[in-house]
């Protein structure tokens, strides 16, 4: 589900865990060493799964957690309102999500979609 | 014309210590001399007014320098009672322990410093090894050892638990910090993020965003400390933040009874830090019949001269 890194291997989009949320990093910029200590580096970066704007700031030899997004396909078993009944096209399992608001109407059954996994939740990312 | 002392020479003589100068400098009658003088004799007033609570303040760039020791000395034999600065001074108290500051000059080529990590802070040399890299390698495991705990902590707190960590380094008992919490001498930072020891905070906050600084802690501790004494005196060096902080509580109580300036600010562009203590009296920050002097100069060569004299009297 996650793994450590350290904070200089990171880069932009690519994945970093703030606040315990899987985000997808937007930029890093980074600062020399000086009276503040250690070479730093800023993350700005937006969560998978709420869109929120973080931001946060450690030595560039810092360990963090990165979260292993693992991107899957899944066939649309059945539209109920605003709920989707998805079937894992690998593994078979089957599970319902709200639908996000950019794919209402798009998801028709029998269609193939993509959709990511991270830390325990899904995310549709193409229909 | 009311008759005042007569003008006297200053009359120099073997063995003089700093105690005699400043008996001659007071006859001596002018300019900053006298007001020095003057200051001793209200300085010495208030550390053996029994009734009388001592403050005293300062900014960080003394700390960076030998004058340290001044301020070290008198946390260390409990002249004062408690004291405000900024986070600068936790930086280099701390920093100091651990590593060397240099002697440099003020015409050195700030560009080739630059290219060689090495900070310029007057005629002080400081190593970029010697701070910020030092601070945050000590720093971060005790901020982890502390946070196990509890979250939320004042300034004072915070600053009391540094020092006390201090007690077994080898150059642990030069710091101003320890012999605050040793003698528990409360030590309050109001600006304590304007710093290396503060960013450091921050930084620890990135990953632990429940660690708190709850700053009204600190101010409540000064509430107590000025309602509840009968006098106040005040030491106040240079300006800024840690002047103001001071005589804004002392407010609460009507006033100091005993303030001491020094400093290098000018009054003509109506800041806090060239302020007179005579322009505190209109805004109730020191009583209108308190024992009050301002002490023009730089407190690298006024705080030692008078700290010596100070304690020569008290037989320290």
């Amino acid at each position: 589900m996650k793994e450590v890194a350290e904070v200089r291997e990171l880069k932009v989009n690519r994945y970093v865990i703030i606040d315990d949320e899987p985000c997808k990093i937007v930029s890093i910029t980074t600062s020399k060493p000086g009276k503040h200590g250690e070479a730093k580096a800023r993350i700005e970066a937006i969560g998978v799964f709420d869109g929120q704007k973080r931001s946060i700031v450690h030595p560039v030899k810092h360990k963090v957690q990165v979260p292993l997004i693992d991107k899957r396909s899944a066939q649309v078993i059945s539209v109920m309102g605003d709920t989707v009944q998805l079937m894992d096209m690998e593994t078979y399992d089957t599970f319902e999500m709200p639908i996000p608001e950019e794919f209402k109407g798009k998801l028709e059954t029998g269609k193939e979609i993509q959709y990511l996994e991270a830390l325990g939740k899904r995310k549709i990312t193409r229909v | 014309m009311k008759k005042t002392p007569v003008v006297e020479d200053i009359q120099l003589h073997e063995g003089m210590n700093a105690n005699d100068l400043v008996r001659e400098m007071k006859k001596s009658g002018g300019f900053v001399a006298k007001k020095l003088a003057m200051a001793v004799d209200t300085v010495e007033r208030m550390i053996k007014d029994d009734d009388c609570l001592v403050f005293l303040s300062f900014p960080a760039c003394i700390i960076a320098t030998g004058t340290r020791g001044i301020i070290r000395a008198m946390v260390k034999n409990n002249l004062v009672n408690a004291v405000v600065t900024t986070c600068g001074t936790l930086d280099h108290d701390i920093a100091r322990v651990w590593r060397d500051y240099h002697h440099g000059s003020f015409l050195m080529d700030d560009v080739e410093l630059h290219k060689k990590n090495i900070h310029r802070l007057g005629n002080i040399l400081v190593p970029m090894e010697s701070y910020g890299k030092i601070l945050e390698e000590r720093m971060q495991p005790i901020l982890a050892d502390l946070y196990k705990t509890k979250k939320e902590w004042s300034t004072k707190e915070l600053i009391w638990e540094f020092g006390k960590r201090l007690e077994n380094e080898k150059k642990g008992k030069d710091s101003i910090l320890y012999w605050t919490w040793k003698n528990s001498i409360p030590i309050f930072v109001p600006g304590i993020t304007d710093g290396a020891f503060g960013s450091q905070l921050w930084l620890f906050y990135q990953e632990h965003r429940d660690f708190k600084i709850n700053l009204f802690s600190d101010e409540q501790e000064l509430s107590d400390i000025v309602f509840d004494a009968k006098k106040t005196g005040a030491l106040i060096v240079g300006g800024g933040i840690s002047k103001h902080h001071v005589i804004w509580w002392n407010q609460f109580k009507e006033g100091l009874d005993y303030a001491v300036y020094l400093t290098t600010a000018v009054e003509y562009d109506g800041s806090l830090s060239g302020a007179q203590t005579r322009e505190a009296i209109s805004w109730g920050k020191i009583k209108e019949n308190a024992d009050h002097v301002n002490v023009e100069g730089d407190a690298t060569v006024t705080l030692p001269i008078i700290m010596a004299a100070v304690m020569d009297r008290l037989k320290i």
